[in-house]
């Protein structure tokens, strides 16, 4: 029997913020229990910083539209309508605008304090237009938040053959967010991990966590398949399988469920790319070691993590049609992960009414490599009952039941 | 034009059906085989140059090193033991993409 005063569950990007986060701002003794299962996220993840980008659909969540609005279509039959982005309310922006602007000084205090370097790039993320319809949808993006248009930055076609010499001619433009960049997602989780076990933080790695014990509405720890953990605070960031400990927790359920992407990896090729991209296809991004990440489908198929013919394709067809010099270059690795999703793509995060001892901090969906920042700040000021830096309530798991309730 | 021998064949070819050139140069080849057994057979121990410059020769045979990369048919970076042979088939070993379009890694 062990006793910690806070058990993580799930050492993904956001479990291991959370540790790092709070063995750098507490002297309470914390355990992070981790099982990696085949769909891990953030082991599926691009490492887009992409704060700007993902609040108004772009990086996956373009297709992700993209695919919303080609099966709203094929339900009614109807042609389909005009692409329109899909932006996400306020309270997102800040809270990834805010994880975004952690990272320039975590990296200088992982490097410095901890001498791990999770290369941390400032890239921009460019949105490449192919044809009107695409700057329509690029006015509509700048239109919807003209409170960051010192962010925003317009290029013509020869601004950005410039910029971005591997471009296809037939690009007509570009918008790119400045501050948008992009770290490598392995090495940021090892680097939360490695400053929270050089912090004192016991790691349990490959142990999987087989059920919460419960006394009334109090959880008191968790159970693995050789130990017990006792603890004051369980905190659940166990990602797409998020809900099944939830259950155990609170005897309720709350939706968080694995949506599957798709993923092409590259050989490793010379620089070819200055910033990340990110096209109606597909989004693109050259990591540090020279492979190129084409990324994602965006498919509802429960805990299922094959590779599909058809999804490759288009994702290698977008990114050849972006970068024609991608047409004789070989394909490394295929493969796909399971995000965390929630109905409204917004994070569940915070406790539970009624319930003690219990925090979320899940349902990250496409933007956990880039929120796990805060969120790991969030659940630190949570836990040591200090005011939380952003107002949690748009994030509680309370506003599914309200939204049930009046929809009953 | 002088045609490359086969003097590395561990038993003989059952049958030479046609040639294939490497480096501009003719060998015998037989249907069925790949690429590499030809360049192995014809006394081609460095195939590859990979991305920094270096040679390489084939490791593994079964397609997963990728250490065998060579031009087949003006197409960079084809696995040779995972090509097989075909008449008129263009070979040519130690060419390397980026040099060639003058591209540069860091």
């Amino acid at each position: 029997m062990k006793k910690y005063d806070v058990v993580i569950a799930g050492g993904g990007a956001v479990g291991a913020a959370c540790a790092y986060f709070l063995s750098r701002d507490t002297d309470l003794k914390i355990a992070l229990i981790d099982l990696k299962k085949p769909g891990n996220a953030s082991r599926a993840s691009a490492g887009g910083l992409w704060a700007i980008g993902e609040s108004v659909g772009l990086g996956c969540g373009v297709i992700f539209f993209k695919t919303l609005s080609k099966l709203h279509s094929e339900a009614k039959g109807e042609e389909v309508p005009v692409m329109r982005p899909h932006q996400l309310p306020d309270c997102f922006f800040e809270f990834a605008l805010t994880s975004n602007n952690m990272y320039p000084a975590l990296h200088q205090e992982m490097l410095e304090k901890h001498g791990v370097d999770f290369k941390f790039e400032r890239t921009g993320l460019k949105f490449i237009m192919y044809n009107e319809e695409d700057r329509l949808y690029a006015e509509q993006i700048t239109q919807g938040i003209p409170h960051l248009a010192d962010q925003v930055r317009w290029l013509d076609a020869e601004e950005l053959k410039k910029e971005e010499p591997y471009v296809t001619d037939d690009a007509i433009g570009a918008i790119d967010f400045i501050c948008d960049h992009q770290v490598n997602p392995y090495r940021l989780v090892d680097a939360y991990l490695e400053g929270a076990r050089q912090n004192g933080v016991s790691l349990y790695l490959n142990t999987e966590v087989t059920s919460v014990i419960r006394n009334g509405n109090v959880v008191e720890g968790v159970k693995t398949a050789e130990q017990t953990f006792f603890c004051d605070t369980l905190i659940n960031a166990s990602g797409a399988w998020a809900n099944e400990l939830y259950q155990q927790a609170t005897g309720r359920t709350m939706p968080v469920y694995p949506v599957k992407g798709q993923i092409v990896l590259s050989e490793r090729m010379p620089k070819i790319m200055n910033g990340c991209i990110s096209t109606s296809d597909c989004y693109i991004a050259q990591k540090d070691n020279g492979e190129i990440l084409i990324g994602s489908s965006t498919e509802e198929k429960g805990f299922d993590t094959t590779n599909s013919l058809d999804k490759i394709q288009e994702l290698s067809q977008g990114a050849m049609k972006c970068l024609p010099i991608l047409k004789e270059s070989s394909i490394k690795r295929c493969w796909a992960g399971l995000r965390p999703g929630t109905p409204d793509e917004l994070p569940i995060l915070g406790p539970v009414d009624g319930v003690e001892g219990y925090l979320n901090a899940c349902g990250h969906f496409r933007t956990g490599i880039l929120t796990s920042a805060i969120t790991g700040q969030l659940m630190t000021e949570l836990v040591t009952g200090k005011k939380t830096t952003l107002d949690l309530t748009p994030f509680s798991v309370e506003r599914f039941e309200e939204a049930a309730q009046k929809a009953g | 034009m002088k045609s490359l021998k086969r003097t590395r064949d561990i038993t003989p070819l059952p049958s030479r059906n046609f040639k294939i050139t490497v480096d501009d140069q003719p060998v015998d080849a037989c249907e069925g085989e790949t690429v590499l057994s030809v360049l192995l057979a014809a006394n081609y121990a460095r195939v590859m140059e990979n991305d920094r410059n270096v040679a390489s020769g084939a490791y593994c045979g079964m397609g997963v090193c990728h250490c065998c990369q060579v031009k087949i048919n003006a197409k960079h970076k084809q696995r040779a033991c995972q090509t097989l042979v075909e008449p008129q088939m263009s070979v040519e070993t130690l060419t390397n993409r980026f040099k060639e379009e003058g591209i540069k890694h860091d």
